[in-house]
């Protein structure tokens, strides 16, 4: 490829009269058209003009369902495939152009789809491979296709005996067949995947596209859907799905809508991610073959620019054997950060692209590293000939010999600015998305060339150039602070001193002490382009947002509102605060969240106060709804050293029905509960059992070890020490009311006794209240019907929403979506209303 | 005049009736393991037939297109292009219906609804009038509104000039005549409703102009707005004769057998007094609705009714009873007055009534006013210049009157179809007591804007008609106004105290 300059998804001519057309007969393959041409006649087009289009790729996403047995995860050797859901759509069309399922056994009909039933399983899996031939895919898209359906299918035939099912390639000779392949990369961590060739169709997973480019909670389908499509999603529980299709053709039918739902949901995302668009961009720009881009890291990309920028250049890259050693060298900067909350603008000034702009600035490439005996050699002089780096290590001066990774870089960084130029001017929206899919996967490629060098464990380690890289880099910011300080100070007639309060890699916060937006604004412009002015070509320092106001908590630690411009806020700005993080609660997430819109888009600090004093005292008192005190954690594998909560629940659920339990690599759900024990794995209960059994939730762990220190490293700032403690101690905290046990030794010995309603004096049987507080009855059963009131609000409007959401008033809801914020509001609600409404019946016996 | 020597005609009411306990919640232990659904299969069971009478008898020969339409049993089977008819539920998918899960993900759940729309039009200083605050919690959104029709095998969307002018909401079952012209979108051409039940029989004898008044939201709050109160004396002064000096009074007076209060006679909305205690800060906080002031003078007032009245008395959604419907008889211990008099009835709400062998069905207006919220357009949709709406029925029931609405519970013989969706209701498992089995003569409907009545007839399958008198009850601390109804003809004429 890279000899003939072919890059991947780029557009190709074949020139007339160089091919010859393979008749129908002779072909080995299933196009539409088969040519054979000899590859040096082909041209390649660079992604300009109207080479920039994407070609009209037909899409087929599916979704399959099998039959698993009760309490085991399907087995292809066992469990039946029943269903397949195929939605098929051009690239760039909103409407696919067919829909339909395949089923074994009948199904009733679905609005705007077919159906196509069959009797027998092999039957069903041999129409389906003939429909793939048929409806002749380029892109084959799905969520989890790549490690279970695709697989699962391939398997499934086998176990069949369906030998002519695995040809639904382009190649009519070549057999689908699953590889294991395990990739690992410094940026994602080591994956185990499995690898179906399948030639001529492209394969997009979904669920791995999303999991390497955005940091989510979970990754279900529908925690992913609810994330980017803002909806929430019935989900079957794989235990219902067999008792479904041993039903009738209508309960089948609602299997398929579920199928077809589930194979349609890949697309919305692969459309609203744009995965296609960028990663067809990225592709183009580094040259590499789509299906890289989700198997390969990084370096590849790097690769194959260094190549095809070498061929150019006639220069032969040594093949170097890659050690593997553990060289560390010291990384970016960090300004030791003045914690605090800073109630005036705070400026931001950011270097632009800063580790590509070093080396392009000192000409940093392999190809200009000098060492001490070349430079006698030659005679160089120091600062004239060759640049000495920080570290120590020597670079020729770019008039002598310019660099190749500066120049890729140089040539990245002018691309890029090519599409964001393009991008403003575009008009058509499908242009404008390719154009930024361009602009980004540019940024990206320019970003890696420097984490490139530094990969030990690469094609191509050279510390010397990412050492020296990072050491520009800390002198850099080094050198702005002190130039910001100096210049805008009392000294030189400004009325405040500036402050630097926090720095970070290619970035330095500045106080100008000024408390109008406007004014900071101009002079972080103006500090810009002054400081840019001491730096060396193309290095430059650009003034981006100002934060007001501004909490820093710590290193990488800080919250504040963004400004772009003076008249309104553009968005708030978190880092690194329980807001995203996944090993916590909602509750936490969903408090700090609160916290800080209170704090710092209302200004109201007492206000924040008082919330987060309420919603204390509502966990206290067990009036904070179950879903919120969910934990999730990935049971990966077996052998943990230590005992740990969600590997102890797992363990146990397996006891208690196998069938449920979770099995490696789902996420486990958990919630803390007071236990006789007090070690944490041993407090760890399933959400759904709690409520069933009632149990208590241990309230003051979620105080003390999930919402105490987020919290008090947010007040601390704010309030001082002291006051923020209080937060966590004051008079709200006092109300605890804790849930008897209802079974357990003593118990047993203890006989109920009647208790008047308000005073708990004992009174007789059938009675609410004691004589004394009889007079107050109205109120006290107002308060009783009140909490009644509320439940069954609840109630009512819990069930409706989940019946709207299936999308049917006359049909059981079965969904088990543990995803879905009102799924165990709903299980409580249910249980809790039974009670109260007991509670209200004594009302009426009671004797007035 | 002397309120002892007041004579009362006394009216019939049987102790036990057929109808006394349909809207009872059953005495043993209340179960919530099941869901809604069950509610929809009951209603299709117990209407489907009915509606398919009718279809039957109107539809059997009629032709679209020259071609003879057929009944199709499963709305999934409606073949493109073949004119049909299909029985099933309604389904109204409108944008500014409650939704919980917006309200739970974006951690709002609990916090109270003041209608965002309502609040900027406060910012902005302009004035609020009682439609807008109606139409704040309104659930349409012409523009993007989608009606459903759908039964056990699946739904399809509806579309049609009929549905401009005919009232249409989520639970409701017709028969519909129509066919799909684009795939998925049912075209209608007609409609028919379920058979309507039978009515007993009414004996009309000598019944000397005896009377019902019939009263509701009358709305004791304790207080700054005091108002209420007062004006309720005075209609209570009346009604006990201690005003009236024209003989023609008092014979009117005299004539009123029975006074039937339809809901919201207390409400603590009203009054200011909500600040919490420092020491119940942290408590758990649900609004209750009772407030031992305006009971104790509701109480008193009625007791004083009771002394020559006998008073029926249902509960309302401002009312310290239970939320969702049916709801139960106001609880006894909150009258403690009023309880020691045998001619005070508490009765459920919906409830049927039987007095003089007239079969009376009353509500306290909830099912109207939720009905009502699926014609208006959400006051966060701009109405534009022309106030007109393009759909003749919204504009009627918006601008003019809100019969349109009681009629359609008649005709549709449902008169609580949007719950469950959007009224809440509890969960029945083997009945939908709110699908009429039997047609009243008298439906009232309290607690709304303002009187009207009508008289309805409706059609049975051979040809007969059965009639109902329809009779909206307006507020009565916002109209001072009741309505009485003469037993005999099942006239209605409006009572109205002057300040």
């Amino acid at each position: 490829m890279i000899d003939c300059k072919i890059t991947g998804m780029g557009w190709l001519t074949a020139p007339a009269g160089k091919y010859s057309v393979i008749s129908k007969y002779r072909q080995v393959s299933t196009c539409q058209l088969e040519i054979t041409i000899d590859y040096k006649d082909l041209t390649s087009h660079p992604s300009e003009g109207k080479y920039l289009s994407m070609a009209p790729l037909r899409i087929l996403s599916f979704d399959i369902e099998c039959a698993g047995r009760k309490g085991i995860f399907p087995e292809a050797e066992h469990d039946p495939v029943i269903q397949i859901a195929n939605v098929v759509s051009k690239a760039g069309d909103s409407v696919p152009f067919v829909r339909n399922v395949f089923t074994v056994k009948s199904c009733a009909p679905i609005v705007g789809s077919e159906i196509f039933s069959y009797e027998d399983e092999g039957e069903m899996l041999r129409k389906w491979k003939d429909f793939i031939v048929q409806v002749d895919p380029d892109v084959i898209i799905g969520y989890n296709i790549a490690n279970f359906d695709l697989p699962y299918l391939l398997n499934r035939a086998v176990a069949l005996g369906v030998k002519d099912f695995p040809y639904f390639s382009r190649l009519k000779s070549s057999k689908q067949e699953i590889k294991d392949s395990v990739f690992s990369s410094r940026a994602y961590g080591t994956r185990e995947n499995k690898v179906v060739n399948i030639e001529g169709r492209m394969q997009l997973d979904l669920l791995q596209f999303i999991q390497r480019e955005y940091k989510l909670r979970s990754y279900t389908l529908n925690a992913v859907s609810s994330h980017f499509l803002g909806e929430q999603k019935e989900d079957v529980h794989h235990s219902i799905i067999t008792v479904l299709q041993n039903g009738d053709s209508q309960t089948r039918r609602r299997l398929a809508v579920y199928c077809l739902k589930d194979a349609y949901l890949p697309l919305r995302l692969a459309e609203k991610l744009m995965c296609l668009v960028n990663y067809t961009e990225m592709a183009r720009v580094t040259g590499v073959p789509f299906s890289f881009l989700l198997s390969r890291g990084q370096q590849i990309k790097v690769i194959s620019q260094l190549f095809r920028k070498c061929l150019d250049l006639n220069i032969v890259i040594p093949n170097l054997k890659s050690e593997g050693v553990n060289e560390e060298y010291e990384g970016a900067t960090v300004i030791e950060p003045k914690r605090g909350y800073y109630d005036v603008p705070i400026a931001t000034l950011d270097f632009a692209s800063l580790y590509p702009s070093i080396m392009m600035a000192h000409n940093l490439c392999y190809t200009t590293l000098l060492n001490k005996q070349t430079i006698e050699r030659l005679h160089l002089e120091k600062d004239k000939d060759y640049t000495l780096t920080p570290t120590g290590e020597c670079f020729v001066k770019p008039e002598l010999r310019k660099g190749i990774l500066p120049t890729i870089l140089a040539e990245l960084l002018s691309a890029r600015k090519q599409a964001k130029k393009d991008l403003k001017a575009e008009t058509d929206p499908f242009k404008k998305q390719v154009l930024n899919g361009r602009q980004l996967a540019l940024k990206i490629s320019a970003n890696s060339v420097y984490g490139f060098t530094g990969a030990t464990i690469g094609k191509l380690p050279c510390l010397a150039i990412s050492s020296s890289v990072t050491s520009f880099g800390r002198q850099m910011i080094e050198k702005t602070k002190q130039t910001v300080l100096e210049k805008y100070s009392i000294k030189n007639g400004f009325p405040f001193d500036s402050e630097v309060i926090y720095g970070d890699t290619d970035s330095v916060m500045v106080k100008f002490g000024y408390d109008n937006i406007e004014t900071c604004m101009k002079l972080g412009e103006e500090a810009a382009a002054f400081v840019s002015t001491k730096f060396q070509n193309p290095i430059k320092l650009e003034f981006e947002k100002v934060y007001f106001p501004y909490l820093l908590i710590n290193k990488k630690r800080y919250a504040g509102l963004f400004w772009t411009n003076p008249k309104k806020f553009d968005k708030m700005d978190t880092k690194g605060i329980e807001t995203v993080r996944r090993d916590n609660c909602r509750l936490v997430q969903n408090v700090i969240t609160k916290v800080l819109e209170l704090i710092l888009e209302d200004r109201d600090v007492t206000g924040a106060e008082e919330f987060v004093k309420k919603t204390i005292a509502d966990l206290l008192q067990n009036r904070v709804d179950l879903s919120q005190l969910v934990i999730t954690k990935a049971l990966s594998r077996q052998d943990y050293a230590g005992k740990q909560a969600h590997v102890e629940l797992a363990e146990r659920m397996r006891k208690r029905d196998a069938g449920s339990a979770p099995t490696l690599g789902d996420r486990v759900a958990y919630v803390i509960i007071k236990t006789a024990g007090d070690k944490n794995y041993e407090k760890s209960e399933d959400p759904l059992f709690v409520l069933e059994n009632s149990l208590p939730i241990d309230t003051k762990y979620y105080l003390e070890n999930q919402l105490a220190n987020p919290l008090i490293r947010i007040f601390e700032p704010i309030l001082g020490e002291r006051r923020a403690k209080e937060l966590l101690n004051g008079s709200h905290t006092r109300t605890v009311t804790v849930a008897a046990a209802k079974t357990g030794g003593l118990m047993k010995f203890a006989r109920k006794a009647n208790t008047c309603k308000n005073c708990k004096a004992t009174i007789k049987q059938g009675e609410t209240l004691c004589k004394n507080c009889k007079s107050q009855s109205g109120e006290l059963y107002g308060r009783e019907l009140a909490k009644m009131n509320s439940l069954e609000v609840k109630f009512s409007k819990l069930w409706t929403e989940c019946q709207r959401c299936q999308g049917s008033l006359h049909q059981e809801v079965l969904c088990s979506n543990k995803d879905c914020p009102i799924f165990y509001m709903r299980k409580k609600c249910q249980k809790d209303v039974v009670k109260q409404a007991e509670e209200l019946k004594k009302w009426d016996a009671t004797t007035w | 005049m002397i309120t002892d020597s007041m004579f009362r005609n006394v009216s019939v009411q049987p102790e036990n009736y057929s109808r006394k306990d349909d809207f009872s919640l059953p005495d043993s232990k209340r179960t919530y393991t099941h869901q809604f659904n069950t509610i929809y299969t009951q209603r299709v069971k117990q209407l489907k037939s009915r509606i398919f009478k009718m279809a039957t008898a109107k539809w059997k020969d009629e032709t679209i297109n020259d071609i003879k339409t057929t009944y199709v049993s499963k709305i999934l089977d409606v073949k493109n292009l073949t004119p049909c008819y299909i029985i099933g539920t309604v389904f109204a998918d409108y944008k500014y219906k409650t939704n919980v899960l917006k309200e739970v993900s974006t951690n709002m759940y609990g916090v109270p609804e003041s209608a965002s729309s309502l609040k900027a039009k406060k910012d902005a200083q302009e004035e609020i009038k009682d439609i807008d605050v109606l139409r704040s919690s309104a659930y349409s959104d012409p523009s993007s509104d989608k009606l459903m029709i759908e039964d056990e095998s699946g739904r399809i969307l509806l579309d049609g000039e009929l549905l401009d002018s005919t009232v249409l909401v989520t639970g409701v079952m017709v028969g519909l005549l129509g066919m799909e012209v684009e795939p998925g979108v049912f075209t209608i051409v007609d409609i028919v409703y379920p058979e309507a039940g039978e009515q007993v029989e009414r004996t009309i004898e000598e019944k000397q102009n005896d009377k019902v008044l019939f009263l509701s939201g009358l709305k004791f709050t304790y207080g700054e707005n005091v108002d209420n109160v007062s004006v309720a004396q005075l209609l209570k002064e009346y009604l006990m004769g201690e005003l009236s000096f024209s003989d023609e009074d008092i014979k009117l007076l005299k004539s009123i057998t029975n006074i039937i209060i339809l809901g919201n006679s207390t409400d603590v909305s009203l009054a200011s007094s909500t600040n919490v205690k420092e020491k119940d800060k942290y408590r758990e906080q649900n609004k209750s609705v009772f407030d031992a002031d305006s009971m104790r003078q509701f109480d008193e007032f009625l007791s004083q009714l009771l002394k020559t009245i006998p008073v029926t008395i249902l509960p309302g959604d401002s009312d310290p009873a239970e939320t969702s419907l049916p709801k139960q008889p106001l609880h006894k211990s909150l009258f403690m007055k009023s309880s020691q008099f045998t001619n005070f009835q508490r009765a459920s709400n919906p409830c049927w009534l039987d007095i003089d062998e007239s079969r009376l069905l009353c509500t306290s207006g909830e099912n109207i006013d939720d009905i009502y919220k699926y014609m208006v357009p959400n006051l966060a949709v701009e109405l534009g210049d022309s106030t007109e709406l393009e759909s003749s029925i919204q504009n009627e029931v918006l601008y003019k009157s809100r019969l349109k609405l009681l009629e359609g519970t008649m005709k549709w013989q449902h008169i609580l179809p949007t719950a469950p969706d959007t009224l809440w209701c509890y969960p029945f498992e083997n009945d939908d007591p709110f699908a009429l089995k039997e047609t009243p003569h008298v439906y009232a409907v309290g607690n709304q804007p303002k009187f009207e009545t009508s008289c309805l007839k409706l059609d049975r399958k051979n040809g007969e008609e059965v009639a109902v008198r329809i009779i909206a009850v307006p507020e009565f601390c916002k109209t001072h106004e009741g309505v009485l109804l003469d037993m005999e003809s099942l006239e209605c004429s409006v009572m109205k105290i002057g300040l």
